[in-house]
């Protein structure tokens, strides 16, 4: 059977970053920080606008920023990742069934509670009766949401695909994240990022598009050269995982010019990368990024959206270093992301001349 | 009467999420639904449930809807009459 190759050509975000910069947030004494809105308004009419939650309309108009970007309007499919799904919409219903006695239920926020409300929002948007799918795995929503739509691409069932990573982080679920000790209690230090000595990360919400084509054009920021989702890491070795999976790409790890890591200032959590790329013989530079996003479950979309943009421009903003080597070309990044060190995604991305 | 209306409009305005509406936008004799306020199928269900939570009124009849539901007048006119709250 003939594969396809798999190029990304556009690319949307709505982050706690302004739109179009990258600078060091303040966190602050919480360590939480929420999204930088944009102008709902001005791409949604009001009539659907007031109906919709906040991570709905995020989801909404990052998609339609990597659609405008990618130079299309419908894609052959909408598939997106979530950890939380509309939590904010499923909060409220539920603490009126407490409060009010399970009478008087609201049905706008029951009907929008459902994860797959984001992906179907942006299908009524755009009028898509396409293949439309939801994933919910967690800390590897956005991975799987990926790889349904690479494999559905490389099999050529799919001539395109629009993926999306939405996550929201409501007041009351970052209170309960605080309880379980998910935050950390002293204000974040960019230090922690290098080499965390404490538990715990910082807390941010976002929403990230990606336009997947099997054509490079003009708009093509890089090719995803291969997507390995691994379970139950416990069974297998990872650093043998990634040298198969680079194998298998005709690559090893010392011709990887950069990896993109899922570090986010939480000594277990950093402990896992630090094994595999800073302690061994070959040391790629490192990059990351959760302290410009902050940690969410789909965050690892900044991420992919950073390491696209790089291979684009071939220009490394200064705040992703974590480690620098020496390059004269960014070819390969090796994207790295795992969730509590039982399940990892690895995402070989490549440079694309036009 | 007058009071009511009021009322009903800035729950309405709530209740639908009217961002950045007044009730000094809403006119009262305008129809709810299609050319006037525009509202649609689940802003209905959200007007029932309004007054049963807030008025005390159970619409048991369907067809009751479209009379009750035409405009803010009647719809304030219905709830002076049989609310029980």
């Amino acid at each position: 059977m003939k594969q396809h190759s798999v190029f990304i050509n556009g690319i949307g975000s709505i982050s706690i970053q302004k739109e179009g910069t990258l600078t060091l947030p303040e966190w602050g004494e919480e360590n939480y920080l929420r999204c930088i809105d944009p102008p709902f308004a001005q791409y949604i009419s009001p009539a659907l606008l007031r109906r919709m939650s906040k991570v709905v309309k995020r989801g909404i108009v990052g998609a339609l920023l990597a659609l405008q970007d990618g130079g299309m309007e419908i894609p052959d499919a909408i598939i997106s990742g979530t950890g939380l799904g509309c939590i904010e919409d499923t909060e409220k219903f539920l603490s009126a069934m407490i409060e009010q006695n399970e009478q008087f239920l609201q049905p706008t926020h029951f009907i929008q509670s459902t994860h797959n409300t984001i992906s179907s929002q942006i299908a009524i948007m755009l009028k898509c009766y396409n293949y439309n799918t939801t994933f919910s795995h967690l800390g590897i929503s956005l991975e799987s949401a990926l790889f349904d739509g690479f494999l559905q691409i490389k099999m050529g069932m799919l001539s395109n695909a629009l993926i999306n990573g939405c996550d929201e982080m409501t007041p009351d679920y970052h209170l309960m994240l605080r309880k379980v000790g998910f935050w950390k209690r002293s204000p974040f230090q960019i230090e922690d990022m290098h080499k965390a000595t404490t538990s715990g990360t910082v807390a941010g919400e976002g929403c990230n598009s990606i336009l997947l084509s099997n054509e490079k054009n003009e708009h093509t920021y890089a090719e995803i050269n291969d997507i390995q989702l691994i379970h139950h890491h416990e069974k297998n070795n990872i650093e043998e995982q990634i040298r198969l999976f680079l194998n298998r790409n005709e690559l090893s790890l010392s011709e990887i010019d950069a990896v993109m890591m899922g570090t986010n200032g939480d000594i277990e959590n950093d402990s896992v990368y630090d094994k595999l790329y800073f302690e061994g013989k070959d040391n790629p530079t490192q990059l990351i990024y959760r302290h410009l996003s902050g940690d969410y479950f789909t965050s690892s979309g900044f991420g992919l959206i950073q390491s696209a943009r790089i291979l684009k421009s071939q220009d490394i903003e200064p705040l992703l270093y974590r480690k620098e080597s020496k390059k004269d070309k960014i070819q390969h990044i090796l994207f790295h992301n795992h969730y509590k060190n039982s399940t990892h995604a690895l995402i070989l991305l490549s440079v694309c001349s036009n | 009467m007058k009071d009511l209306v009021l009322e009903l409009k800035k729950e309405i305005i709530e209740v639908l999420n009217f961002e950045g509406m007044t009730p000094e936008d809403i006119d009262e004799n305008a129809p709810l639904f299609g050319d006037g306020l525009g509202l649609d199928s689940i802003d209905a269900l959200e007007l029932i449930v309004l007054m049963e939570k807030k008025y005390g009124i159970k619409l048991a009849d369907p067809n009751q809807g479209r009379e009750i539901f035409a405009s803010i007048t009647t719809m304030a006119a219905y709830i002076k009459e049989h609310r029980t709250k």
